[in-house]
């Protein structure tokens, strides 16, 4: 984990255009897209799921490292034959893969929440639930993809599908009413949904129980999931 | 020299043709901006008189083919620290001929992937006229050759990779974001609306919005894409110059 | 008739000298080895040479043509299989070798049956539409080998032809370097197999820290180690031998301690060993082993240089 936190706060540079990105997406493309929308405030709407992208984005770059270690440097090989369990190797991973994602995006996470009046300590809290459990599912599903693919063009094709799906399928750039009827279930049943209406809830002042629930549930089975996963890759 | 020219032009479409997966992952991002994003978001936006899906089509293209555009920068880079570009400049042919071999080629290459998604739109909107579609790709092709030669230039004067992944995001992010091809003028902020002006992509977006739509192109607008491209070519060459004939890499 | 002339060649980069006031003439048709540790800077004179690089100082002049004057006409000349194989990893074997092949203008009457030949001959045929990423190191050498053999440059350089080849395909690569020379190309070998550039070089240049430091036939240069013989002593102790005094034995010509193995250059050695062994005693070294041999080309590097080549 130590050495997956390192990797990140030597790469400065690259933390740094995470949060530049982030700040052209939400304050460029956000704010002329706001103006488009006279229902409702646009840009508050898009606040959350712009960091959401932000974390999902660092998030996949655990399955990319992994997929680069075992199918290209064969890292890998040396990694599991250090004198570490294979389980606590895999769930430190999946550990470091979550910490890099919420602190690669914290700068943005804390100008969203300042975005909302009435901040509270637990406003911060909740946001922070939010993102650890969305960067969980998220790390979750970029090891399972790394770990089930063997050719580069199978994993580039699953990792683009999962992302385009988490995206562009749930609520952060439009509200459910706006969806077809026939892709509402695709959009109730993801994990980015979920995230991102709890993430606008907690802003809002208010504990959204049953979703954090939901959320929690499915991130904590797809984070056990891809460790049994990674675990049975590493015994080979 | 005719033949280095060519089969360098078709080495560049032959890479692109190898890696199908990345073309498909490219298209099906296409086809749910086209299909999901803008529909949805057309329904969302309620500006009078704007018709986002209509003005969002034509700005995918553009962003897309801006996007595999800069990709040559990341080859050319790969091939300098892996050698290739060893084996390259031993092969019978001049440096001219190679790097406008190259800067060809990639805004070829650009055209191979866009070309599809264009015609997709072209349908889709009903754009039917022959001289007004070639017209457009015209354009998008001089757009690609100007973004290839920026991204080359990129790619010989940085030396350190983390500083040049980084500088080719930040270059492809500002000449996308801060322009005309995703939306209109009209609903920037006055800085955003000031800096738009000076980029390609603002340029081409127009340019090809009005040849499609019927209208004519501004020549100050043609005009400053062809400076683009003139200004670029002519850096990617003498910054590859001094780079391969020096020995810069070692 | 000379192919290839360097004339007093220097190319720096920054303030290192790779190739230092290097001075060399390759006969046209000859296969001239080019033996050197790494970083003597072989590959730096071959890229000097193919017009990648220009010359800080002097001059190549290949085949009539100045490498800073008429690179064009040089590269037309030339073919190189580089020592870390170079070619787009995506593409498949076939891809490779037929991109090349057109590139060098080999004719399209000939180059179908030159393609299908070269990869039936190297076991490339059966992984031809492989993708060259996925062949194992010794494959993908063959392949960077398998270019030359196809375009069949009137100068064709090898780095390291045969690094991660098996025994077999080493002889079948050394077999088509020399037919390559028997229809007449020069070739160029730059190798640090002493038994590559012995078997194969009419002539040996050897290289260190960038300069020509020995020039000659693989024959002269062991004659030219004074006696031709090396004795070989495997001390207990290297550390405590003498070098200065072993050497002052009549007959010995230069001593080297490498790997801790001393080594002694010396002319009738079976007389001279029990001298040697007695000096050593008064030293206080023990012999673990001793041996002695004729030189070989290895001894005439670790002469030259002071360092072994591996």
């Amino acid at each position: 984990m130590q050495r997956d936190l390192k990797i990140l706060f030597l790469d400065k540079l690259t933390l740094f255009i995470i949060f530049l990105n982030f700040s052209i997406e939400l304050f460029v493309s956000g704010l002329i897209f706001a103006r488009m929308v006279s229902g409702f405030d646009y840009f508050l709407f898009i606040a959350p799921g712009a960091n959401l992208m932000t974390a999902l984005v660092v998030a996949f770059q655990a399955g990319r490292e992994l997929f680069v270690e075992r199918a290209l440097r064969d890292l890998s090989a040396y990694h599991v034959t250090l004198p570490v369990p294979r389980r606590l190797y895999v769930a430190a991973r999946i550990a470091a893969g979550v910490a890099k994602a919420v602190i690669a995006s914290t700068p943005g996470t804390l100008v969203v929440i300042f975005l909302y009046p009435n901040l509270t300590v637990f406003t911060f809290l909740g946001v922070y639930l939010v993102l650890v459990l969305f960067s969980l599912a998220g790390v979750a599903f970029s090891i399972m993809t790394a770990v089930v693919s063997r050719r580069t063009e199978v994993f580039i094709t699953l990792r683009s599908t999962i992302q385009l799906y988490l995206s562009f399928l749930s609520t952060v750039f439009y509200p459910l009413e706006f969806f077809p009827p026939v892709l509402v279930p695709f959009v109730l049943a993801n994990p980015k949904t979920w995230a991102v209406q709890t993430f606008r809830e907690i802003v809002q002042g208010n504990w959204p129980v049953q979703e954090l629930l939901l959320l929690s549930a499915t991130s904590l089975f797809l984070a056990i999931m891809a460790g049994i996963i990674y675990v049975r890759a590493t015994k080979m | 020299m005719t033949r280095g020219f060519y089969e360098l032009i078709l080495r560049e479409i032959r890479v692109l043709v190898k890696a199908p997966w990345v073309v498909c992952s490219r298209g099906l991002f296409f086809l749910i901006q086209i299909f999901v994003f803008a529909v949805l978001m057309d329904r969302v936006v309620d500006a009078p008189n704007f018709d986002f899906f209509a003005y969002y089509s034509i700005g995918t293209i553009l962003v897309t083919i801006s996007s595999i555009a800069f990709l040559i920068g990341h080859d050319v880079y790969e091939e300098a620290e892996t050698g290739l570009l060893d084996y390259l400049l031993t092969l019978p042919f001049s440096r001219r001929v190679y790097i406008l071999g190259r800067c060809v080629g990639g805004a070829f290459r650009s055209m191979i992937y866009v070309t599809p998604m264009f015609g997709l739109v072209a349908v889709i909107r009903g754009f039917t006229g022959a001289v007004e579609l070639l017209g457009a790709l015209a354009l998008l092709f001089v757009l690609a050759f100007g973004i290839t030669g920026l991204s080359i230039t990129v790619a010989v004067t940085i030396r350190n990779q983390n500083r040049f992944d980084i500088t080719l995001a930040l270059l492809e992010l500002f000449m996308i974001r801060f322009s005309t091809a995703l939306y209109p003028p009209v609903f920037m902020p006055s800085a955003v609306a000031t800096v738009s002006v000076f980029s390609p992509v603002t340029l081409t977006s127009d340019a090809v919005r009005a040849v499609l739509q019927g209208g004519e192109a501004s020549f100050l607008g043609v005009g400053g894409l062809i400076a683009f491209v003139i200004v670029f070519f002519a850096a990617s060459t003498a910054f590859y110059f001094k780079r391969i004939e020096g020995g810069y890499f070692h | 008739m000379y192919m290839i002339t360097f004339s007093g060649l220097t190319k720096t980069f920054k303030s290192t000298a790779a190739v230092n006031d290097f001075t060399l003439e390759i006969k046209d048709g000859e296969i001239m080895g080019l033996l050197g540790p790494n970083g003597a800077g072989k590959t730096t004179l071959i890229l000097t040479m193919a017009t990648v690089y220009q010359p800080t100082r002097g001059s190549v002049i290949v085949d009539g043509y100045d490498v800073t004057t008429r690179p064009t006409e040089i590269r037309s000349l030339i073919g190189i299989a580089f020592q870390d194989p170079r070619f787009d990893r995506l593409l498949s074997v076939l891809d490779v070798l037929e991109w090349h092949a057109k590139i060098t203008g080999v004719p399209s009457g000939e180059r179908v049956q030159r393609l299908e030949s070269v990869m039936r001959r190297l076991g490339l045929w059966e992984v031809r539409r492989q993708r060259t990423w996925s062949l194992s190191g010794g494959m993908k050498k063959k392949v960077e080998d398998a270019k030359i053999f196809i375009q069949c440059p009137r100068i064709a350089v090898f780095d390291e032809p045969t690094a991660f080849l098996d025994v077999p395909s080493r002889l079948l690569v050394w077999d088509m370097i020399k037919e390559l020379q028997e229809e007449g190309r020069t070739v160029i070998l730059a190798t640090n197999m002493m038994d590559e550039a012995e078997r194969l070089s009419e002539r040996v240049a050897i290289m260190n820290l960038g300069g020509l430091v020995a020039l000659g036939s693989p024959s002269d240069l062991k004659q030219k180690v004074k006696g031709s013989e090396v004795l070989e002593i495997k001390p207990t102790d290297p550390g405590h031998v003498d070098l200065e005094r072993l050497k002052r034995i009549h007959g010995v010509s230069k001593g080297v301690i490498s790997n801790d193995i001393l080594k002694l250059f010396l002319s009738r050695g079976r007389e001279r060993i029990p001298r040697v062994i007695d000096e050593l005693r008064q030293q206080g070294v023990e012999i673990e082993s001793l041996f002695l041999k004729e030189a070989t080309l290895e001894d005439v590097f670790l002469k030259y240089t002071g360092s072994n080549l591996s």
